[in-house]
């Protein structure tokens, strides 16, 4: 005889209401709250614009919506599905007169209609509030919903496929967790792991694992313009894509639970993971997961001064040890038993895998460290020495001198510092290669010059101090005119005085003074130029010379930029017009000509000098 | 009406139930009954859809139980390790096995109230176990059940409970026609309830017999022989003891074949015994290497 019974308990449904009702209730007291309270507050004070109001819901449905999500959805994941983490529970559910789908799905359309259905209360209560006070905004309203309710849609369908893996609360919890968080996580020690090992390798907040990390991607998605006056013109929610998909995975992965669930033994409830074929693949994430972050944790407290060559071998023990102890308690874990000490073979072969890609990684095998691009795959290159600004290279000739840069420090070792040690280093030098295939390459080197003679030196210097580099470096594209000059001072610290001084320029006088004095000095070579091994610039002390830009840029957007110098002895032209300006450094040091200083030899005093400028790593 | 037939189902490697075989007639009181961690459990967890076997056949009607809504609503199960919600008093439950089970009537919900007399507004969890076990009664009954299955149903209620739980399991029987598997330890209470009995050990079946072919298949005998005279070698003897001249001894066969060929040996004395049902389980179990051993301390 076929069951009458559908997919659907009504029975089961309510019950789960009315046994869990304070989540759903304290959901929406939080959103009752933070939504039409706050914001009738807010109307109640005046002076709230409509789209000012449409960016608070937006950035009410993106934040608080999300941290919602994440928090409400495993409580009530956990709730509604808890029958299946005891055994006794479980056994009671699977004698009822339900199909296990019908439990599953109306366990989670219990879950998540009770959540839509506090959202339509709180879109009933703001609407009634909005419209009190006039200033009615449905789109900003229906886009909270979308938002809030796609979102919870999202994680709770993942807790769900969460709660069919599992048996029991605690590998429940360990699931969801790690489903949100552990791939982008396990990205970050990689690439942590990656500087400390590999000379070059950069750390950087691209992650390829983003795109299975909701959080990540849904996070801070509100897009706000404003006007000429600095005034909030429109705002806009860019996440919808992401959100979608995400919505489309998740529910993929809630069917899979289900799936999951038909075949699952009820004899598993209170096991870690109840679905059996998925235990190994548990126990080796946990071993791999923790040989890696316990690893760096090991490396770091034990090993902290280990880089490059002689990390290897310190950071394979760690992460063994990591490792061994992912495995054991892994195991301990599942098979509810401190006693697995003697199933180690599966811990042997991982270890061997490990030792193997670790000496790989140490002969390149991948060939990460010794990688330079050839020319003809280039489409364009940025160096920055000492993190200062890029200079971006698009001729095939300077691309060569870039590539023999690093070529250079890619064949000599012995150049490069981890800055992890303690090792003395003056210069950096990052190279970004934008690749005719569209990738990107980077690479970022921590260097040690010694003098002038070190052809490292010579070939920064022939690179990146040219006049034309340096003024195509510091000014670019900015267009420099006294309408788009809004601000423009000389300042610093005057030593006798103890006191700051601040000299305002007006846009013409600045636009005057970047005419005669910096772009030329520029030019020349004398301003603005790197100072590479930091030995042999001498800077007028405490004296800074800044103009402040504000225009549109090409999308009719307002765009700020800057130009920012500390000026050296040698600006010739910089340094006339600081004196003619009366800057007081300068004045103290003309006085003075016992305390200056020689450069360039013994019998040849400079002009001025006042002090080094030194940096601070 | 409920026949399993086969079924085998292991746990991490551990065999718990060996090719086991029941078979229960419509209208019958099944005792299962066996030693601790036969798999009396296992299989009444199969019967109520609880546990898929690895192989074999679990029927009630001709029809698997497992995944069957429609079958299933006919079952009520009383396990022996009870689960209510946590703040649910009997009146919440109750409302819940309306909701689920097709077949439950609120008169009779009403009616048998007089019988167990519990305060439906106290949370379960604030009931003794006793009482617990009274409430699930109380809710299985209400279901109108086609079958009743049991495990451990009367541990832990009062004698005049056990008393009142019998006479309504039988009364369902009776009335309605229901099929009761129970498995229980207290073979002295089956004895008085059942007409079918089944012994299983380490999952397998020992022997399944209506009661009254059971004790018409066994008989305990005292005899006692002249000098030199023994007892015939063919008879099977489950146990064997002696006090002065007098033996007393097990036999399996049927009674009235033991009573004529003991007769024939011309001993000095010998009389039939009937066996409880508790002796029957001794002795068949000492049969299947489960014997009372003598420790000496």
């Amino acid at each position: 005889m076929k069951s009458k019974t559908s997919s659907f308990n009504k029975t089961i449904f309510f019950n789960n209401l009315t046994r869990f009702w304070p989540i759903w209730a304290l959901y929406l007291v939080i959103w009752i709250f933070i939504m039409p309270v706050l914001l009738s507050n807010e109307l109640r004070w005046g002076g709230t614009t409509a789209v000012y109001l449409d960016y608070s819901i937006l950035e009410l449905a993106n934040i608080g919506g999300l941290l919602c999500a994440v928090g409400f959805s495993v409580l009530a994941a956990a709730a509604v599905y808890s029958y299946m983490f005891s055994a006794r529970s479980a056994n009671f559910f699977s004698s009822l007169p339900i199909r296990r789908e019908g439990l599953f799905i109306t366990s989670y359309l219990s879950g998540i209609c009770w959540f839509l259905a506090a959202n339509v209360i709180i879109l009933l209560l703001t609407m009634i509030v909005e419209a009190t006070f006039g200033v009615l905004s449905m789109t900003g309203l229906l886009q909270w919903f979308c938002i809030v309710s796609l979102q919870m849609i999202i994680f709770y369908s993942i807790a769900t496929a969460c709660a069919a893996v599992a048996g029991n609360i605690f590998g429940f919890a360990i699931l969801y967790a790690a489903l949100n968080c552990v791939p982008i996580l396990l990205e970050v020690i990689i690439k942590y792991i990656g500087t400390i090992l590999l000379r070059g390798v950069t750390y950087n907040d691209e992650f390829f694992t983003r795109f299975v990390t909701p959080v990540y991607m849904l996070w801070d998605r509100i897009e706000t313009h404003h006007n000429a006056a600095g005034e909030l013109s429109s705002v806009s929610y860019n996440g919808w894509t992401p959100l979608l998909i995400f919505a489309a995975v998740s529910i993929v992965l809630a069917v899979i639970g289900l799936f999951i669930y038909r075949k699952r033994h009820m004899e598993t409830a209170s096991d870690f993971i109840a679905a059996k074929k998925l235990r190994p693949v548990f126990k080796y994430c946990a071993t791999v997961c923790l040989s890696l972050g316990l690893g760096l944790l090991f490396f770091e407290i034990l090993f902290m001064d280990a880089s490059f060559d002689s990390a290897y071998i310190p950071l394979t023990l760690c992460m063994l040890a990591g490792g061994f102890i992912g495995y054991f308690a892994s195991s301990m874990m599942l098979a509810k038993s401190f006693r697995v000490f003697k199933k180690w073979k599966g811990f042997a072969v991982f270890s061997l895998i490990l030792i193997l890609v670790m000496v790989f990684v140490s002969l390149d095998v991948f060939n990460i460290e010794g990688y330079v691009p050839q020319v003809e795959n280039v489409d364009n290159v940025a160096i920055s020495y000492d993190y200062e600004e890029d200079n971006t290279f698009t001729n095939l000739e300077d691309i060569q001198d870039v590539i023999d840069i690093h070529a250079y420090l890619t064949e000599d070792k012995s150049r490069t510092v981890n800055r992890n040690t303690w090792s003395d280093w003056n210069g950096s030098v990052r190279l970004t290669y934008t690749l005719k295939n569209g990738h990107q390459v980077e690479r970022d080197y921590l260097v040690f010059i010694e003098d002038e003679s070190d052809p490292l030196y010579s070939m920064l210097d022939e690179l990146l101090n040219d006049g034309e580099t340096i003024v195509k470096r510091k000014v670019g594209d900015m267009p420099i005119s006294p309408k788009n000059i809004y601000h423009a001072n000389i300042h610093g610290y005057d030593y006798k005085t103890e006191e700051s001084y601040n000299f305002e320029l007006t846009p013409e006088e600045a636009y005057e003074f970047y005419l005669t004095c910096l772009l030329p000095d520029m030019q020349d070579g004398n301003l603005g130029a790197h100072d590479i091994g930091r030995f042999t610039v001498e800077y007028i002390g405490e004296c800074y010379v800044s103009i402040d830009l504000l225009y549109l840029d090409e999308q009719g957007d307002e765009y700020y930029d800057s130009l920012y110098f500390t000026v050296p002895v040698e600006a010739e032209r910089t340094v006339e017009k600081l004196r003619e300006l009366d800057i007081p450094v300068l004045k103290y040091y003309e006085d003075v000509t016992d305390a200056l200083t020689k450069i360039g030899g013994a019998d040849e005093p400079t002009a001025i000098i006042v002090e080094k400028e030194y940096r601070s790593f | 009406m409920i026949q399993v037939e086969n079924v085998v189902k292991t746990f991490d490697g551990f065999r718990a139930l060996d090719g086991l075989n029941i078979n229960v007639p419509r209208g019958a009181i099944y005792g299962l009954v066996g030693p601790n961690g036969s798999g009396k459990s296992t299989i009444i967890r199969h019967l109520t859809g609880i546990y898929h076997q690895d192989s074999g056949s679990v029927l009630i009607d001709g029809q698997p139980v497992y995944e069957n809504p429609a079958l299933k609503s006919r079952i009520a199960y009383i396990p022996d390790d009870l689960y209510f919600f946590l703040q649910a008093n009997i009146k919440d439950m109750m409302r819940f096995y309306k909701g689920v089970f097709p077949n439950f009537d609120e008169c009779r919900y009403n009616k048998l109230r007089e019988v167990f007399n519990l305060d439906e507004k106290r949370a379960m969890r604030h009931l003794s176990k006793g009482m617990q076990k009274q409430a699930a009664f109380w809710l299985a009954l209400s279901s109108h059940p086609e079958i009743l299955i049991l495990d451990e149903p009367v541990d832990g209620l009062d004698p005049v409970m056990r008393r009142q739980v019998w006479s309504l399991v039988m009364g369902e029987v009776a009335e309605h026609g229901a099929t009761v598997l129970v498995s229980s330890h207290n073979l002295r209470e089956l004895e008085d309830a059942c007409d079918h009995v089944g012994i299983i050990h380490k999952g397998k079946t020992v022997l399944e017999h209506s009661l009254s072919q059971l004790q018409d298949n066994i008989a305990k005998v005292q005899i006692v022989y002249p000098e030199g005279k023994f007892l015939p070698d063919d008879l099977q003897i489950l146990h064997e003891s002696r006090s002065g001249r007098v033996q007393t001894v097990i036999i399996r066969g049927e009674i009235a074949e033991i009573e004529a060929r003991l007769a024939a040996t011309k001993p000095v004395f010998f009389d039939m015994i009937p066996l409880t049902l508790e002796e029957i389980f001794i002795y068949e179990m000492g049969g299947a290497a489960y014997e009372i051993k003598d420790i000496i301390l």
